[in-house]
């Protein structure tokens, strides 16, 4: 079974229906129960659970520090190419975008990994645009040897590959892959992805269960908020993670949730998320999957971030630049993939960590020294 | 005379018998077992045509209460 | 409420209270089987004994209820394999519950051999309902290679002792998409109850009924159990915890 049939299971009508929902007293009534169902995890993500947020908050704190503890996870995005074939409408790197071309030479890798872990920073997360002719699989296996002596956790966020592809990135030392379906709407996945490889909806659904087969660490999945109603989105988005934790159990499941903004550019957003939704989404998130990491990423604004660090949250980017490069040589600045809300400096956010009665880690498992991660029995 | 071990048990029969022979001379109704014939599951269609040798293995099972 | 069918195999079934038929007397057999409403038992398979006279369980048996021969007696996979295929020629249909014991102390299933066993059954086109111990990625991969269901154990077996492993097979029922039916170890209604409430799917009881007193009351005890345990799950139940606590407002920033 795909995760694409374990979808068909569900009655759409029924679903959407049931997103509809205002009965408070019921959304009250799931607070107590010790697990959520994906029928509960629909109603928490109704205007019914509008009036509980903050009954919500209380037990998605209280779960995150069971699960996690006090910990906060960091890691920085390094762009490794922004070569792209894909036109897709929200991002400032599609094909179609006159923007400056760049991708890192193996030497410039090095370099800018070594200015990441300078900082302190463990746990990296690498970037490409997608181009057969560029940022190709051997290239990303390169770049990953080269970096893997510097840090402990090495993620993709790529292109879609398949299973052999994916095993050789695990082979040279990725530990992570996060993969956003951008939206789980088969209609208007089409109207956003106008070229290109990506424009196949199904390919891109599989590709976090091909990562799982291929036998990657961590899969952090997510919609990208923004780009389609997103109480639906988030149902698919938290039903895709509780289907991948049931299918592979050896694998961890996190998930996120990149709010798109729209852009100087004239890309509008098409469906927007407010904060107080963002933090609905977040809630329910925490509630259904009491075990799974979840992503704050820098397209937030700092008062933002800081708000929500305790409702769930266990990983947060942290000094990105999303250009390509940009940590040890400035000149590189091309065009930035999107504005980066939160651009406080890593001691910041490690001050801003502590004081809320939180720990920033700086890596939670030593790779390739055939050691347990923290946690084992 | 062919020896033949029904269950374990060495018996001696008649030469040419056959399984329903010998599962009526033991009292037993061929719809309620099953028999294996030298590890073989012997389809009960079969039972009247199948001849015992020398030296077969028999196994006349039945089901009984069990959890 | 509508019809609340459980399918395992190619059967939908409403009693989700299987009956094991050990040591039940056989003139009782039909009058337990029937107050207990079950429709699968299970049977086991033996040597024909020629120095006792036996009747035939199957006469015993309603028509209509599940035959579901274990392989009671299999030490490895290899045995089990062979048991099945001996049952299934006596006619009794395509289930089979798997039970490989090596252990013969305490009697704990042999998860790995009954992992063997179950995927070659599948491959043989039984409808294999594997007894286990509680083990998550044991029961993760008989549900891979095809298991109908999965079984485990509440408690060794024999022991009337209730959900002793209730954690394990809490984690089980929350990873599996294939039935889940709690085997072994169940000793009273109240056992019953509390795997249905859980949202296991079934449970399957043998020793609990046929060393009652009587015999027949305890099955139409044990009927009533798993029923009102089986609504209680589908009416949801309200959590035991109010974990509200007065601390300050993590959603205040949103006014």
């Amino acid at each position: 079974m795909s995760f694409a049939q374990y979808m068909e299971r569900y009655d759409r009508q029924e679903l959407w229906q049931g997103l509809e929902s205002t009965d408070s007293s019921k959304a009250r009534m799931l607070l107590a129960k010790e697990s959520i169902s994906p029928a509960d995890f629909l109603l928490l993500l109704s205007p019914a659970a509008e009036t509980v947020l903050e009954p919500m908050a209380q037990k998605a704190r209280l779960l995150t520090i069971k699960h996690f503890g006090l910990n906060i996870l960091l890691y920085t995005p390094l762009y490794l190419s922004n070569y792209c074939v894909n036109h897709c409408l929200y991002c400032q790197f599609h094909a179609g975008k006159k923007i400056v071309r760049e991708q890192l030479s193996l030497a410039e890798v090095e370099a800018e990994g070594k200015s990441i872990a300078a900082t302190g920073i463990r746990h990296l997360l690498l970037l490409t645009g997608e181009s057969c002719a560029h940022a190709t699989a051997a290239y990303l296996s390169d770049c990953l040897r080269i970096l893997r002596p510097n840090f402990a956790s090495l993620g993709l966020e790529i292109y879609t590959l398949s299973v052999e592809e994916y095993a050789q990135m695990v082979q040279s030392g990725a530990e992570s892959l996060t993969l956003y379906q951008e939206t789980y709407q088969q209609e208007s996945y089409a109207k956003l992805h106008l070229s290109g490889p990506k424009r196949d909806y199904f390919n891109r659904l599989d590709a976090a269960e091909r990562a799982c087969q291929a036998g990657m660490r961590r899969i952090n999945i997510g919609a990208l908020f923004g780009l389609a109603p997103w109480r639906q989105e988030a149902f698919w988005a938290g039903l895709h993670a509780y289907y991948l934790q049931k299918q592979y159990p050896a694998t961890e499941i996190a998930i996120s949730l990149p709010r798109v903004h729209s852009s100087h550019e004239g890309f509008i957003v098409p469906c927007p998320v407010s904060d107080k939704e963002l933090v609905q989404i977040l809630l329910a998130f925490r509630l259904f999957l009491p075990q799974a990491g979840i992503t704050i990423s820098t397209r937030e604004r700092a008062q933002l971030r800081d708000h929500l660090l305790p409702l769930g949250v266990t990983t947060m980017s942290v000094g990105s630049k999303t250009t390509v490069g940009g940590y040890f040589a400035a000149e590189k600045k091309g065009s930035q993939q999107f504005p980066v809300a939160d651009e406080r400096l890593i001691g910041e956010i490690k001050e801003m960590i502590r004081r809320q009665g939180y720990q920033p880690v700086m890596k939670d498992w030593p790779h390739g020294a055939n050691v347990l991660p923290a946690g084992g029995a | 005379m062919v020896c033949v071990k029904v269950n374990g048990r060495q018996e001696t029969l008649p030469e040419n018998y056959t399984i329903t022979q010998l599962l009526s001379q033991k009292e037993l109704d061929a719809s309620y077992v099953v028999v294996q014939l030298n590890f073989e599951i012997i389809e009960r269609s079969l039972l009247s045509e199948t001849i015992l040798n020398e030296g077969d293995q028999l196994e006349i099972l039945k089901f009984l209460g069990g959890g | 409420m509508s019809k609340d069918l459980l399918t395992i195999g190619n059967s939908s079934i409403s009693s989700r209270l299987f009956l094991g038929t050990g040591k039940i007397p056989l003139p009782k057999m039909k009058q337990v089987i029937e107050a207990a409403g079950t429709q699968v038992v299970t049977v086991a398979l033996r040597r024909v004994d020629f120095d006792q006279r036996e009747e035939n369980i199957l006469d015993f048996i309603p028509d209509g209820t599940i035959i579901m021969p274990n392989t009671s007696g299999a030490r490895t996979a290899a045995e089990a394999i062979r048991l099945a295929h001996i049952a299934r020629a006596g006619g009794c249909g395509d289930w089979v519950k798997i039970e490989v014991i090596s252990d013969q102390k305490y009697l704990l299933p042999d998860n790995y051999e009954t992992l063997k066993a179950t995927e070659k059954l599948v491959k043989d086109g039984f409808t294999v309902l594997p007894y286990m111990s509680p083990d998550l990625m044991v029961a993760k991969s008989l549900e891979a290679v095809g298991a109908a269901a999965v079984m485990p154990l509440g408690a060794p077996i024999g022991t009337n002792r209730g959900l002793k492993l209730k954690e394990l097979i809490n984690i089980i029922i929350e990873e599996c998409y294939v039935p889940v039916i709690v085997d072994a170890g169940i000793g009273r209604p109240s056992h019953a109850a509390e795997a249905m409430e859980m949202g296991a799917s079934a449970v399957l009881l043998n020793t609990a009924i046929a060393t009652a007193d009587d015999a027949v009351a305890m099955a139409r005890a044990f009927r009533l159990a798993v029923e009102s345990g089986r609504i209680a799950y589908l009416a949801g139940m309200g959590g035991e915890t109010s974990y509200a606590r007065a601390s300050s407002p993590l959603t205040g920033f949103l006014d």
